[in-house]
C-alpha cells in the first residue's frame, strides 16, 4: 500500500533508506504495517525517538506497533523535542 | 570552593555596598543561583510586601558552576517578589553576563531600598560604586550599554539593564543583558525600575576555583562529550528553539489565536526551515547561531530583518543583526496573535530586548487585547485608533512600541493580560496563570504541560517541569502527576548550579550534573541528595507563596483550557484533565488537599 509519509525536524537527517525507496514523501510498504514497521522500513534507527499522527489524529506512544495503518494514510513522524 | 563564600549588598537608600560571608550552611542546603536566592529572600521579604515598594529586594545570583569551565555554566537569575503575578520570582538568564559576575568574585549581589535619584551599579573586582544615571533614565538598553561601556572605556564590560518598560513599571518588564538575553519573566525589571537601579555593569578578573581540578576537568569533559555526541543537541544547534514550531503544530498544541485554536495555517512561515530560507527578496533572516558562556549547545539565533520590510524601512537602528526568534518568540509575536511574517516578528522581538520586555508576556497580553477587540469589549476609540486583529502584522509592530513606551492603550496592555481583561470586564480572555501568560504549549494536548502549568510557583511556566516527552506520547492524564514533580524537583536543582537546562533536554543525566558538583564543591554529592535539594526548594517557593496570599485557587488553569475541547489535532474534543491530576499531584508532593504541605513533609525536607 502506499502512504504519504512526512519526516519533521532532524528525523529527515536520520534516516538511511536501506532501499532507498524513500522519496521524502511517498512511500509503498505492505498491508497491515503498523507506524513501527514503517519507522524500520524507511531506514529511522531503532533507537530514534517519534511521535506519529495519523490522518492529523495522534495515534498513543503504547499502540505504535499494533495500529494497522490505511492505504492513503498521511503518516507525520515527529521527534518529541523538549522545549524552552 | 566554587563559591566564592562572597556576596554584596547593596544599600540603594543609604547608597552603600557591603561586602559580605555567604552563609555557607544555606549553601550546602540549596546549592546557589535559584536555591539559595530564594532562601535569602524568603529569609529577608515579607511574602505581603508590595513588589515594587522599596522593601522588596532583587538578588542577583549565580550558582556553584558559573564562570567555570563546566558547558553551559553562564546561568544567572534575579530572584524577587514579581509585580506580574505576586508570588515568587525567578528568571533566568545567559549571555556573558553571569560568567563575568561570577568571575569578579561575587556569588550574589542583595539589592534593597530604593535610590534616591537612578544609578547604575559598577563592579570592578571586588571594587563596587553606585554612579549616576540621570542621564541614562529613559534611554534604551542598547544605548544604555553602549554609553557604559564608552564611560569606564572597557568594550568587554558585562552588563545587565533595564529599558523604559522597566522604569514605567510594565508589569512583564525584564532585565536584559548582553543586547539580547534576559531574565525575562515576572515583571523583575519592573522590580529594578522601581529602585531607581538602571543597570549593573561588571568586569571580573578573579576567575573561579574548583575544589578537585582534575576531577572537575574529567567531570565536565565528560558531559561536553555527551552533548556532543548528542541528536537532539545537534539538532538544537543547527536550527535552534525554533524547531519546536513544526512539531507543536504538527501535534495540535501550538497556541494559535489566544487559544482560540491548537494549530497555526501560518506555522511553516514560521518555523526553522523558513528562518534559513531565502524569502522573496533574496534575503534570509538567520545569520548564524550564537552560544552564551561556556556553552557548547549555541542554541541562539543571530538575525537580521529584511531592509525592505516595513517595519525596518525607515528604521536603521533595527537593520541591525541582533537575537534572532527562539521558539517563544515566534509562537509568542506569530501565532498567538496570529501573524505569519517572521520580519515582523522578529521586529517586535528587538524592540522587546531594547525597551526591556518579556516577549511571552508581552504576545500573551497582546493577543488578549487582540480578542478583547474582536469581542468588542475595546474598539479603536479605545486603542487610540489601531485596529487591533488577530493578524495584523503591523498593528503587532506599532502596539509593541507603544507598550515599550508605555504610551496610550499601551500603557494598559503593559499591565499584563489579567490586569487588562479584568479592566475591560472580559477576565476570563486572559491565558494566563497567577497573572502570568502561558507559553507555547497549549495545556488540552499537553495534558502534563497544562498541570506544570496550573502548579508552577512563579506562575505559567514552560520551563519549571519537563512532561514533553511523555505529552507527545500519550493525552492520558493517569501518569502526568509523577512525571511533573519528578521534573520539577530535579530542575530546581539544576536551576541552582548556574548550568543551563537545555544540557538535561538534550541528554545529560542528573550523574553529570552530580559529579561536577561535587568536583567543584567538595563534600559528596549524589542524585539524591540532588533531588532532595530541589524538593526543598520547590516546597520553600510554595511556602513563600501561601504566606503572600497564594493558594489553592490559584493553582488552576483559565476556563478555555478546562471548558473548550480544543478543535483539532491530538487533543481534538479534549479539554485538560485538571481535576483529576491535581489531586493526585498534591498527594505526591506531600500536601494536603488544598495544596499546603504538611508538617511531615516540611520535617523531612528541614523546612519546618
Amino acid at each position: 500500500m502506499e502512504l504519504s509519509v512526512k519526516l519533521i525536524g532532524h528525523l529527515l537527517d536520520d534516516v538511511t533508506p536501506a532501499d532507498a525507496t524513500f522519496d521524502g514523501r511517498h512511500f509503498v510498504i505492505a498491508d497491515r504495517a503498523t507506524p513501527r514497521d514503517l519507522a524500520a522500513a524507511i531506514g529511522l534507527p531503532a533507537d530514534a525517538e517519534y511521535f506519529v499522527m495519523v490522518n492529523g489524529d495522534h495515534v498513543a506512544e503504547n499502540v505504535l506497533d499494533t495500529h494497522e495503518l490505511q492505504a492513503g494514510d498521511e503518516v507525520v513522524l515527529c521527534p518529541p523535542l523538549k522545549g524552552g | 570552593m566554587s563559591w566564592h563564600r562572597k556576596l554584596l549588598r547593596v544599600n540603594l537608600s543609604a547608597g552603600t555596598c557591603t561586602h559580605e560571608a555567604l552563609n555557607m550552611e544555606w549553601a550546602e542546603a540549596y546549592i546557589g543561583q535559584r536555591g539559595l536566592g530564594t532562601k535569602y529572600l524568603s529569609e529577608e521579604v515579607d511574602p505581603k510586601v508590595d513588589p515594587l515598594s522599596a522593601a522588596n529586594k532583587l538578588i542577583i545570583a549565580t550558582g556553584p558552576l558559573t564562570g567555570t569551565a563546566a558547558s553551559t555554566g553562564g546561568r544567572w537569575s534575579a530572584i524577587t517578589k514579581g509585580p506580574l503575578t505576586g508570588a515568587i520570582a525567578c528568571s533566568n538568564s545567559g549571555g556573558q553576563f553571569g560568567g563575568e559576575l561570577k568571575n569578579a568574585g561575587y556569588d550574589m549581589l542583595i539589592i534593597e531600598g530604593r535610590a534616591p535619584t537612578p544609578v547604575y551599579l559598577h563592579l570592578e573586582d571586588q571594587q563596587a560604586t553606585l554612579m549616576p544615571a540621570d542621564h541614562l533614565w529613559g534611554q534604551r538598553i542598547w544605548d544604555v550599554e553602549a554609553a557604559i561601556k564608552e564611560y569606564h572605556d572597557d568594550p568587554l564590560m558585562r552588563i545587565a539593564s533595564i529599558g523604559p518598560a522597566g522604569e514605567y513599571g510594565n508589569r512583564f518588564a525584564c532585565i536584559v543583558n548582553d543586547l539580547h538575553r534576559a531574565a525575562g519573566r515576572s515583571g523583575v525589571g519592573a522590580v529594578m525600575g522601581s529602585k531607581n537601579l538602571k543597570a549593573i555593569a561588571v568586569r571580573g578578573t578573579i576567575g573561579t576555583r574548583v575544589n578537585d581540578p582534575k576531577a572537575f576537568m574529567a567531570a565536565a569533559r565528560k558531559a561536553t562529550e555527551a552533548l556532543a555526541n548528542s541528536k537532539p543537541r545537534k539538532g538544537l544547534s543547527r536550527h535552534g528553539t525554533i524547531s519546536m514550531m513544526d512539531i507543536t503544530n504538527t501535534f495540535g498544541s501550538l497556541p494559535t489565536n489566544n487559544n482560540r485554536a491548537v494549530q497555526f495555517a501560518g506555522a511553516e512561515k514560521m518555523g526553522a526551515a523558513a528562518m534559513q530560507s531565502p524569502n522573496e527578496h533574496g534575503h534570509t533572516n538567520l545569520i548564524t547561531n550564537s552560544a552564551c558562556f561556556a556553552c557548547t549547545i549555541g542554541c541562539g539565533r543571530m538575525s537580521h530583518i529584511d531592509p525592505q520590510h516595513f517595519s525596518v524601512r525607515d528604521e536603521p537602528r533595527y537593520q541591525t543583526a541582533s537575537g534572532g526568534l527562539e521558539y517563544e518568540t515566534a509562537y509568542a509575536l506569530g501565532s498567538a496573535v496570529g501573524v505569519d511574517d517572521m520580519d515582523a516578528a522578529t521586529y517586535a522581538g528587538f524592540l522587546c530586548n531594547d525597551y526591556g520586555m518579556d516577549p511571552i508576556s508581552l504576545g500573551g497580553s497582546i493577543a488578549a487585547a487582540m480578542e478583547l477587540f474582536d469581542v468588542g469589549a475595546i474598539d479603536e476609540t479605545t486603542t487610540g485608533g489601531i485596529k487591533l486583529e488577530f493578524g495584523s502584522a503591523e498593528a503587532l509592530c506599532q502596539i509593541t512600541e507603544m507598550i515599550g513606551k508605555g504610551e496610550g492603550f499601551g500603557k494598559d496592555i503593559g499591565m499584563g493580560s489579567k490586569l487588562l481583561c479584568e479592566k475591560y470586564g472580559r477576565p476570563e480572555l486572559s491565558m494566563s496563570v497567577k497573572g502570568q501568560e502561558f507559553a507555547a504549549y497549549d495545556g488540552r494536548a499537553m495534558q502534563g504541560m497544562g498541570l506544570a502549568y496550573a502548579t508552577s510557583n512563579r506562575g505559567a511556566c514552560h520551563l519549571r517541569a519537563s512532561p514533553y516527552a511523555h505529552d507527545f506520547g500519550t493525552t492520558e492524564p493517569d501518569e502526568k502527576p509523577q512525571v511533573v514533580k519528578e521534573s520539577q524537583d530535579f530542575i530546581a536543582a539544576i536551576d541552582s548550579t548556574g548550568l543551563c537546562l537545555f544540557s538535561k533536554n538534550v541528554g545529560l543525566e542528573l550523574e553529570h550534573y552530580t559529579a561536577q558538583v561535587q568536583a567543584a564543591c567538595g563534600g559528596t554529592w549524589d542524585v539524591e541528595r540532588f533531588t532532595t535539594i530541589g524538593e526543598r526548594i520547590w516546597n520553600m517557593e510554595k511556602r513563600f507563596n501561601l504566606a503572600a496570599g497564594l493558594g489553592h485557587g490559584d493553582d488552576t488553569l483559565p476556563r478555555r483550557i478546562l471548558e473548550e475541547p480544543a478543535p483539532s489535532g491530538a487533543a481534538k474534543g479534549l479539554v485538560n484533565r485538571l481535576d483529576v491530576m491535581l489531586p493526585e499531584y498534591y498527594k505526591l508532593r506531600g500536601w494536603d488537599e488544598n495544596g499546603v504541605p504538611t508538617a511531615a513533609t516540611l520535617g523531612r525536607l528541614r523546612l519546618a
